[in-house]
Parts: structure tokens; C-alpha cells; sequence
């Protein structure tokens, strides 16, 4: 390799990013399988008719044979089971990333209507995610194993590498961004009272603290206000250093209230996951060694505590 | 394998030099290409505009289906109200209606899916929600242009008002109730049924009435949206190997 090739540092986040999808994926794909005919079949709840004129254009017909009966849509769903376990593991690496983002696509194309924003980010995530060097740890590399080194030693996928990283990046700011930009045309996130009725719609009432927060004036508007200015800022305060840290847990703090109080549960930890690119390897490292020293002098006091109680 | 000490040393600066050019070529194409798609992205995903404008169609071909995405989450506007989706079907039998109830498809799913925290219903209360207000949403948009057209004939309007037939939340509708049909003991009498299908907009106190009590349903506003969704014949389903058998 040459050395005017700058290798990325974010190994160990992609690889997080790599093993959470790959679950939230297995999760999903567990749970379609019950009633999976009636939301991918050929008589399922969304018309035949579009599937095949969107394969047709994009010159794919012969994937429809998947979804024209029962039996050929376990089996499809089960290969894509599959790979999302091989996935989570990094086995078969950028092979079986490539494999699953394509079967992932025919299922999004056959029922959009199922799908959250969660399953959004992924599909928008995964076609950069698979090409970076995301099965560098948590891996049980078994198959492929030698390709994948040939692959990797390659100067133009360590290029790959770190354009994809920033890709990535991007990708996730845009979430944000564009969100913000749709809601600053909104006369209720304009006046101060969106979050009164997102908190209060049947769909995303989820606690029984929803109703009588919301009849606080003063916890309304600060939220509505506040989401808005969280999600625009995101886009230029994760950029830098010291901001970094703040933004990200402040916005994952805002996705922790949205999943208590909403129930939007896997968007909430689809873009906390995403969060890992931003963070390079040596960042972990030391978040790892604060948070182990920590423990340790928590333990430390706790037995001088237990020592002092017992004497 | 030729010992790199056999190779005279200007060869081989050449093509260390030769590796060295063709991967910043390389990196500067991937750079391209990366700032290329996310320009495209990013007048897809922005307001309209009138760049996005003229290039609606290449913008369109581009995205769709490969790189499709929306972020419009909660956005402009959240939800308001509560919505919920109801069908009814009704049978005519030597000229005597026998019809059901109405049907409540999301209150039902809502129900089920509140008693587990995570639960496969979560996909079908989405579904609903998204029939919903791709339903909703293509209404308000065609009532608007219908009512800004004053000069339309009565014929006209009655045409653009079918036009709810080919919205996709719609049709998707009808798979949906073929599906529940065909699970009804109802379906097997007749050999066909009409579906009727009703939005109900359920409007609660708004933020100025906060202090009104939220669970009295004498506080809401409620308002109802009903349309069709044509005939189904019952053979049809059997066809489709969606009987009640099944």
C-alpha cells in the first residue's frame, strides 16, 4: 500500500452502525415472515400492478417470481434472513452486504406503505455502509475471508473507504436538515404548538403524561421550538470537535424523549446508531477507557463504603 | 517474481509515480460522483423551487427507485387529529340490503398492538396510517383545484372527483378489504358485495381549549369522509385463492 493513501479511523463505528442494522433488520424480517404473503404477496394489501411496472422499468421482471406465491416468498424471505445473521456477524462481508441491500430494495419496492422511517434511513444508509470497511470488528469472517483481505489491501477501496464514511455522514445530516427545512413551512411548528399535537394524536399518545404535559404552555412551545432548532443545527455542529459531542447527545437525547413518549422506537435507535460515523476510533477508545475507570473507581468507592457499614 | 532490485530504479519510480496518479484520479472521480449525488439529492429533497422545477424529470428518473427517500417526518404540519380508517360492506340479495357495521380497521390494530411493547402490528398500523393520508391528502389536494377552477362543468368535476379511483392508498384499499372479505362468513351468501370505506377526522380540543377534558369525546370535533370502493365479486376472491376458505 502506499503511504499517500489515508486510511479512515472510523473502523470501529462502522462496525457498530454494521451489527445494529444488521439486527433491527433480522428483527423486521423475523416479524414479516408470519404474515408475509398479505404484505409482499401477489394478493397482498397493496396492488400487483405497480410492482410489476417498477420492475419492468428498472429491467428486473424477474424478481417478481419471488412474490408470485407463498412458498417462493418464505423462501426469499428466509435468504434475506440469512443474510441480515450473516450481516450482523460480518459474514461473508462486502458480498453478502451486497446480496442483502439488494433483497432489502424488492421488499421496499413491493410495500412501501409498511415502512418507517427507520427502514428509510437504512435503505438510504446501506448502499455506502456495505462498501466501507464495516466488517473490521464484531466479526466472524468465516466465508469469503481471503477475498475480502485481497479486497481491502486495495489502495482504491481504502479511497472508497473514507469517501463512503463521508457519504454516510452526509447522508444522515440531510435527515435532519431537510426535516427542519419541511417543518419551517409549517404554520404549527411556526406558532409554537406542533409538539401539542404530536404528543396528543391517538397514534403517538403513549403515555399517560402526553395529555397533562401538553396543557403546559411554556413545555410546548420550548419543544417545538427547540426540536426545530436541534435538528438545523445538527447539520453544522457535527462537524467540528467541541461541538460534536454536544450535538450528538443532545439529539439523542431528543430521540430517547421521542421514543418514551411517542413509542417511534426503531427510528429512534436507527439514527442514535448512525450517530457511530461521526465518531472516530480513537474517540471510542477513550470514551472506553473513561467509561472502564469510571466503573472501577465506582466499585472502588462502593467497597469503601460496604468496608466503612460493616465495621 | 522479478526481484525489485533487478528493476532499474527509474522503471520503477514510474510506476510507483503511474499507481500514485491513477488513484488521485480515482479519489477525485469518487469525489465528483459523490457531490454530484447528494446535489441531486438535495433538489429533490428541497422545497420546490425553480431549479427543481426544470429539471423535475431527469431530478425524478435519477432518484426513483434506487436512491427514493422523504423526510418530511412530522412536517409541515404533524397530524392534527385522530383518523381512523372504517369499511362496511353491503350485499343486496333479492333486493333486500344486508350490510355490516362499520368496521373500525385502525382501532382494532391499535388495539392489539398497545398490549405488547413490540409488536408485527406496528408494520400494519403504518400501513393504515399511510393509506390514510395518502387518501386524505390527494383529497385535499384535488378539492383545493376543483375550487380554484370555478369555471369547471359539473361533468368536469364529477370526473376529477373519481380521480380519488387511482390514488395507490386507495387501490390498496381495496386489496386490503378483498383480504378481510374474504375472512367474513358474510362474503359466501353473495355473489357480490359493494365496500364502502369512511375517513373519520376526529378533531380534538385545540391548543387554545387545552384545559377541555381530552378523553370526553363531546369536546371533538368530528367530521366524516366517505367514498367507495366499488363492487367485489365474491368469485373473483375465490379466483385469487383468497376465499373464505383459506
Amino acid at each position: 500500500m502506499t503511504a499517500e493513501v489515508q486510511k479512515t479511523n472510523q473502523f470501529i463505528g462502522l462496525s457498530i452502525i454494521r451489527f445494529i442494522f444488521g439486527l433491527i433488520i433480522l428483527k423486521n424480517i423475523i416479524f414479516y415472515l408470519p404474515t408475509s404473503d398479505y404484505y409482499f404477496g401477489k394478493n397482498g394489501i397493496v396492488p400487483w400492478e405497480d410492482f410489476l411496472l417498477i420492475c419492468g422499468t428498472i429491467n428486473m421482471s424477474f424478481m417478481t417470481i419471488f412474490f408470485q406465491n407463498d412458498l417462493m416468498l418464505k423462501i426469499y424471505l428466509l435468504l434475506t434472513v440469512v443474510l441480515a445473521f450473516n450481516f450482523c456477524l460480518g459474514i461473508g462481508s462486502t458480498i453478502n452486504g451486497v446480496a442483502l441491500t439488494i433483497f432489502l430494495f424488492f421488499l421496499k419496492l413491493r410495500n412501501g406503505l409498511i415502512l418507517d422511517g427507520s427502514d428509510n434511513v437504512i435503505s438510504v444508509v446501506l448502499p455506502f455502509l456495505i462498501f466501507t470497511n464495516c466488517y473490521r470488528f464484531f466479526n466472524v469472517q468465516l466465508a469469503y475471508d481471503k477475498l475480502e483481505q485481497v479486497l481491502r489491501s486495495k489502495d482504491w477501496m481504502t479511497v472508497v473507504d473514507r469517501v463512503f464514511v463521508l457519504a454516510i455522514k452526509i447522508q444522515v445530516i440531510f435527515v435532519y436538515f431537510f426535516t427542519a427545512i419541511a417543518k419551517s413551512g409549517g404554520v404549527l411548528w411556526q406558532n409554537g404548538t406542533a409538539v401539542y399535537y404530536t404528543m396528543r394524536v391517538k397514534e403517538f399518545n403513549a403515555t399517560s403524561l402526553n395529555v397533562p404535559l401538553t396543557q403546559n404552555v411554556y413545555f410546548v412551545v420550548f419543544t417545538t421550538y427547540t426540536t426545530q432548532l436541534i435538528e438545523i443545527a445538527f447539520a453544522f455542529l457535527v462537524w467540528f470537535k467541541k461541538t460534536k459531542f454536544i450535538i450528538l447527545t443532545i439529539t439523542a437525547l431528543l430521540h430517547v424523549g421521542i421514543f418514551i413518549f411517542m413509542r417511534i422506537d426503531n427510528f429512534s435507535w436507527v439514527m442514535i446508531t448512525t450517530y457511530a460515523v461521526f465518531i472516530n476510533d480513537d474517540e471510542f477508545l477513550s470514551i472506553h477507557k473513561g467509561v472502564k475507570l469510571r466503573i472501577s473507581s465506582f466499585l472502588l468507592w462502593k467497597q469503601k463504603i460496604l468496608n466503612i457499614i460493616i465495621k | 517474481m522479478i526481484s525489485q532490485d533487478l528493476i532499474p530504479s527509474n522503471l520503477t519510480d514510474q510506476k510507483r509515480r503511474g499507481s500514485k496518479y491513477g488513484i488521485t484520479v480515482f479519489r477525485a472521480s469518487l469525489y465528483l460522483v459523490i457531490f454530484l449525488h447528494f446535489s441531486i439529492l438535495t433538489l429533490y429533497l428541497a422545497p420546490s423551487n425553480p431549479v427543481n422545477h426544470i429539471f423535475k424529470v431527469e431530478i425524478g428518473s435519477y432518484v426513483n427507485p434506487f436512491f427514493s427517500q422523504n423526510w418530511s417526518l412530522f412536517a409541515p404540519d404533524p397530524v392534527s387529529s385522530n383518523q381512523t380508517l372504517q369499511i362496511k360492506f353491503i350485499a343486496f340479495n333479492n333486493e333486500i340490503e344486508s350490510k355490516t357495521d362499520w368496521l373500525d380497521l385502525k382501532e382494532m390494530v391499535h388495539a392489539e398492538r398497545a398490549k405488547s411493547f413490540w409488536s408485527p402490528l406496528q408494520r400494519l398500523e403504518k400501513y393504515l396510517s399511510g393509506v390514510t393520508q395518502s387518501i386524505v391528502t390527494d383529497q385535499i389536494h384535488l378539492n383545493n383545484f376543483i375550487e380554484t377552477h370555478s369555471n369547471f362543468s359539473q361533468d368536469s368535476i364529477r370526473v376529477l372527483q373519481d380521480l380519488y379511483k387511482m390514488n395507490y392508498g386507495h387501490r390498496s384499499l381495496k386489496s386490503y378489504s378483498q383480504i378481510v372479505l374474504s375472512k367474513l362468513n358474510f362474503a359466501k351468501e353473495y355473489d357480490s358485495i359493494a365496500v364502502m370505506y369512511r375517513i373519520v377526522d376526529a378533531k380534538f380540543p385545540r391548543f387554545s381549549k387545552r384545559h377541555l377534558d381530552y378523553h370526553d369525546l363531546n369536546n371533538y370535533e368530528i367530521t366524516y369522509f366517505e367514498l367507495d370502493l366499488g363492487v367485489i365479486k365474491y368469485k373473483d376472491l375465490e379466483d385469487d385463492g383468497r376465499s373464505s376458505e383459506n
